[in-house]
């Protein structure tokens, strides 16, 4: 790590991206319902998630995430509501670092990467919860549904970022 | 900082991969079902383990020790009641046919639809 924590604008613009991805927390958590699809939100806090994957690390992006789903999940979830983000958020990260790496894709499809996999995150814990669960047709939607919020999530994140360009350090 | 695109001509792939996933999923889904039809019986899964079967035919509402309740009326099967917040498997209407199920994802209730008879052994073979 070498005194990368001594660094206080790194410092600083992390607790800055981590208190945006609280905040896009409470934001999903006030509207009240989504049609259709019950597990599907629009993941505002990936918009963060990608943006500290694209100016620092996947190392970043875990730290921001974490402290973002024990915040959010104690203020409006539970225990089970927390292994589910928990589980799609890190496969997620995971993809879409990997995606980065390659520098082969736009954020556009590396975010809509990082949403299908927060489906296959959930169904996964989904069904190690409850191994009986019909899951093959709802983890499709959940993956379309993901597609397309990953897309906007992408396009967004993409405009923050070309703002933000100059003043990373 | 590293550098970033909105798209590139790759994320096509990317878009084609997780759109068969879903496709294949999908598809899945509907070969499990394989038909359908209305259905005689209603397994109730708790956790892991099969709670009880129900009859069909025969109308009733029957409370769950997690507080679902659940009731069954014209050979249709409806969640009326749900302890949880988002009250998911109460807005998913109600079942008849095969293969069709409730899920309580909080409360790890399954509410089933079974043929009985053959159906149920089939069961019992692919677990």
């Amino acid at each position: 790590m070498r005194q990368k924590g001594d660094d206080p604008n790194r410092l600083a613009i992390l607790a800055l991206l981590t208190a945006c991805a609280i905040i896009m927390g409470y934001v999903e958590a006030l509207i009240p319902a989504y049609p259709g699809i019950p597990g599907v939100k629009p993941g505002l806090c990936n918009i963060v998630i990608l943006v500290t994957l694209i100016m620092y690390s996947w190392k970043e992006a875990l730290l921001v995430s974490l402290v973002r789903i024990l915040a959010v999940g104690f203020m409006f979830g539970n225990v089970f509501s927390i292994s589910y983000s928990l589980a799609g958020s890190v496969l997620a990260i995971f993809i879409m670092a990997l995606l980065i790496k390659t520098r082969r894709f736009g954020l556009v499809g590396i975010s809509a990467s990082g949403g299908a996999m927060h489906g296959v995150g959930q169904m996964i814990v989904a069904h190690i919860v409850l191994p009986s669960l019909p899951f093959a047709g709802y983890s499709a939607m959940l993956i379309l549904a993901g597609i397309v919020t990953g897309s906007l999530v992408g396009l967004i994140s993409y405009e923050i970022l070309k703002r933000v360009r100059v003043q990373a350090g | 900082m590293r550098s970033f695109w909105l798209f590139k001509k790759p994320d096509i792939l990317l878009y084609l991969f997780w759109g068969l996933a879903a496709l294949g999923l999908f598809l899945f889904q509907a070969y499990s079902l394989h038909g359908g039809g209305r259905g005689t019986e209603l397994t109730v899964i708790c956790g892991n383990e099969t709670y009880g079967v129900y009859d069909l035919s025969e109308d009733q509402t029957i409370v769950l020790d997690t507080g679902n309740t659940f009731e069954i009326k014209n050979g249709e099967v409806r969640m009326v009641y749900a302890n949880c917040p988002d009250r998911t498997c109460v807005h998913s209407g109600s079942i008849s046919e095969e293969g069709e199920s409730i899920v309580c994802l909080p409360n790890h209730v399954i509410l089933k639809i079974t043929k009985g008879g053959i159906g149920s052994d089939l069961d019992a073979i692919s677990e």
